[in-house]
């Protein structure tokens, strides 16, 4: 047992003492979290900045009051709304200007809608074949307008019908929401892409404990560890205690970081500690195998490379992935699905035991991969 | 020149004796398009929606709904399936819809809809679309109860008057164009920007490996060695520069010749696009160079070039496209060179542009590679021959 201790102490020192383990382990992850969250952070509804024009070339009371209402969007929820003058020229006005889209009122626009019967009514939406995502933030918006200008002619038409005065603002819909969060609202941008990191970095942290048995080899030290009257499963036990505590320390560091500079709310602290344990258990079996396949330290470094990146795209620590199909059953087999998942659950939830299914999902990810990796590494320990 | 290309060549074997290197420059790339190109670029991925609730008017909304094709509705029985659904999160929204709900607006009275919301800003941002269909369907009930509230006549006499006038008029229509003239339904967007941002990122960071193996010639002693023959110091750093400059090129013209094949990726005018590519690997080669001559090992490095590669790809549009990004954010994007050059694929694969209009973008690339190989040939001076 001392040897086991005496092993850990003794890579952990070497390893504080280098600064890989902070730039790998801790500053990238944390720099890319920042970056990602920056980048991504504002996509949510009322985030993404539209600019919208609008051309109004009828001039009708009902093309002005349509155009009016576009216009008071201006500033609201990242909208940006621009009233050009009526002959302007929308595909010279996108090439030049940069918009998103542009609302045309053609010059019969209000004819149409108070016509009795006759051709349908038409607005032009022209979008920039640049911008599709906010043109069709553009085009729900004049969706919702032609449903108001709907209700307003429908209105105006059957009133008339039946000999009725109606004011001439048409009512709003009777239709009410009440919006509920059933499975909570869930991780922010920058909560997640924080714990998306941090589980995917968390497979090149504990490299530093395992691949170590590679160089040791190299450097001749192994030979003499097995010359010493200490039993072999010291050395890969030391080993893989390294590579546990490495990427414990790491991961919390990270997840802590996240609630200070990023505001996240990861819910009940134990909960967290949980999942972060279970993965990086499943980390360190992951990357045991290939230390324990790999011929030299570098082409380990390079095959953990691709494990650590191929699984965390898979496993959505890059961008949300469901568990639906070929794709989710992949997902599911990754610890980054059920670590961000567990966490997502965790957030809203008042218990910290709602994270027993991810946990238990990663110890049999952990136990599956771990007791080949204790077998191929025991191999290892020839002189 | 001989000396420049063995120097160069045998960096390249280097590379491609690591089997693991082969993955990455060979498999990888390949696989980030399609799983990435089949989650974004897929038409038939619309986020999905779940609605409960029975009846015409339920029916006519999601019939709308569905022909906006901004989801894909599923029915449900109850509204505690519902609920499961959007816990599970197998749907990013649910509606519930009271049964009774179009009688009660055609009453005059409002109904509840309740929206169940799933994490995360998926569900937000489908809402207003589904909200709408919605909306736009209860249009004659609305106005039915509103005019129910006016006078003393029959609400089924009202109700009869709203539908015949609803027959009698044509619903406003929305014409959508592309600017330009395109029909804006078969937008190519998708593939060919997710393929732009990958060749992109996988193109600097494998080149920026590079920077590795620079630091382990000085270790081993390579590196003097070779300044111990009658080879210049400048022809010695030319060569490690073109070494790295072969790898970016290499990796950015495989992952553009495939992706034309198997995905149909479109990348413009190809001349324009590989004099791109050349500009682009030497920019690649120049932070290669520079992360090699600065740092002191090679798990550094590795730290460095993760870092370095993976975040000024995302600054730079490689993972979400610069279009989405927002004002200042595009702004700041502009300190990447990936920015610059996916400006510049935008402009030849999407606009059919050729090289002079990429002209601004190349100079600019051209810039960043003259200024990172200078620091770097000034660094390596220095480090090659330290022990």
């Amino acid at each position: 047992m001392s040897a086991v201790v005496t092993i850990t102490a003794k890579d952990l020192k070497e390893r504080l003492r280098d600064k890989s383990f902070f730039l790998l382990g801790i500053l990238t992850p944390l720099v890319l979290a920042f970056v990602l969250d920056l980048v991504m952070g504002d996509l949510g509804e009322g985030q993404l900045e539209v600019d919208i024009a609008v051309v109004d070339a009828d001039g009708s009371v009902v093309s002005s009051q349509l155009r009016a209402g576009i216009a008071g969007l201006d500033g609201e929820g990242g909208l940006e709304v621009t009233v050009l003058d009526a002959d302007a020229d929308p595909d010279a006005v996108i090439d030049a200007d940069g918009y998103d889209a542009v609302i045309v009122i053609p010059d019969d626009f209000g004819d149409r809608v108070t016509a009795d019967g006759g051709s349908a009514p038409e607005l032009g939406l022209v979008e920039n074949p640049d911008r599709p995502v906010q043109a069709g933030v553009a085009e729900s918006i004049v969706v919702g307008f032609t449903t108001n200008i709907e209700r307003a002619r429908l209105l105006a038409r059957a009133a008339d019908e039946l000999g009725l005065d109606v004011a001439p603002v048409p009512p709003a819909t009777g239709i009410e929401l009440d919006r509920v969060w059933p499975g909570g609202e869930g991780l922010d941008t920058g909560a997640r892409m924080m714990a998306g990191m941090a589980v995917m970095f968390v497979f090149f942290t504990v490299q530093f404990g395992v691949t170590t048995l590679l160089d040791e080899k190299k450097s001749g030290t192994l030979t003499r560890l097995l010359a010493a009257p200490i039993r072999r499963d010291s050395i890969t036990a030391a080993k893989g205690a390294v590579s546990f505590l490495l990427g414990v320390l790491a991961t919390m560091i990270l997840m802590v970081t996240g609630t200070l500079l990023m505001g996240a709310d990861w819910g009940p602290w134990l909960g967290v500690s949980a999942l972060v344990v279970s993965a990086v258990l499943t980390a360190v079996a992951l990357m045991a195998i290939v230390a324990g396949i790999a011929k030299t330290s570098e082409g380990a470094s390079a095959a953990q490379a691709i494990i650590a990146v191929g699984l965390a795209m898979l496993g959505g620590s890059w961008f949300p992935v469901s568990g639906e199909g070929l794709m989710g059953l992949l997902a599911k087999m990754t610890p980054h699905y059920w670590f961000l998942n567990g966490l997502e659950d965790l957030t809203d939830a008042t218990t910290w035991t709602v994270v027993g299914r991810p946990v238990l999902a990663m110890a049999v990810i952990a136990v599956v991969a771990g007791v080949p990796a204790a077998v191929l590494l025991r191999r290892r320990l020839r002189p | 020149m001989t000396k420049v290309l063995s120097i160069a060549s045998f960096n390249l074997l280097r590379m491609f004796r690591e089997r693991a290197n082969l993955f990455f420059v060979l498999v990888f790339p390949l696989l980030i398009v399609f799983v990435i190109g089949s989650q974004f670029a897929d038409d038939d991925d619309a986020p999905d929606v779940a609605v409960a609730g029975t009846g015409a008017f339920v029916d006519r909304s999601v019939e709308r709904l569905e022909d906006t094709g901004a989801a894909s509705v599923q029915r449900v029985d109850s509204s505690a399936e519902l609920r499961d659904l959007v816990e599970d999160r197998d749907v990013v929204l649910g509606v519930a819809v009271p049964d009774d709900a179009e009688d009660a607006l055609r009453g005059g009275a409002g109904v509840e809809l309740t929206v169940m919301l799933g994490p995360g800003d998926g569900s937000t941002q489908v809402e207003g679309v589904v909200m709408r269909a919605f909306e736009a369907e209860a249009v004659a009930a609305d106005v039915t109860g509103y005019l129910l509230t006016l006078t003393d006549a029959a609400a089924d006499d009202i109700g009869e008057v709203v539908e015949r006038t609803v027959a009698a008029g044509a619903p406003v229509e929305i014409n959508r164009v592309l600017a330009g003239g395109a029909d804006p339904d078969d937008e190519p967007l998708g593939i060919d920007q997710v393929a732009i941002g990958i060749l992109l990122l996988m193109t600097f960071l494998n080149a920026l490996t590079g920077a590795s193996a620079l630091i382990q010639s000085r270790q081993y002693g390579v590196s003097r060695r070779m300044v111990a023959t009658p080879t210049s110091l400048r022809l010695i750093v030319v060569g490690e520069g073109a070494g790295r400059w072969g790898v970016g090129m290499f990796q950015a013209v495989y992952i553009m010749a495939t992706t034309a094949v198997l995905f149909g990726v479109s990348w413009g005018n190809i001349p324009a696009a590989v004099v791109l590519l050349a500009v682009f690997a030497a920019v690649a080669a120049g932070a290669a160079m520079l992360v090699g001559a600065v740092m002191h090992n090679d798990e550094q490095a590795a730290g460095i070039t993760v870092m370095v590669g993976l975040g000024l790809g995302a600054l730079g549009g490689s993972m979400l496209p610069l279009d989405l990004f927002s004002g200042t954010m595009r702004t700041v994007a502009n300190i990447t060179p990936h920015a610059w050059a996916n400006e510049a694929f935008v402009e030849l694969s999407r606009r059919g542009g050729t090289l002079v209009d990429i002209l601004p973008q190349l100079g600019v690339l051209a810039a960043f590679a003259v200024v990172l190989m200078s620091l770097a040939a000034w660094r390596l001076r220095l480090t090659l021959t330290r022990p």
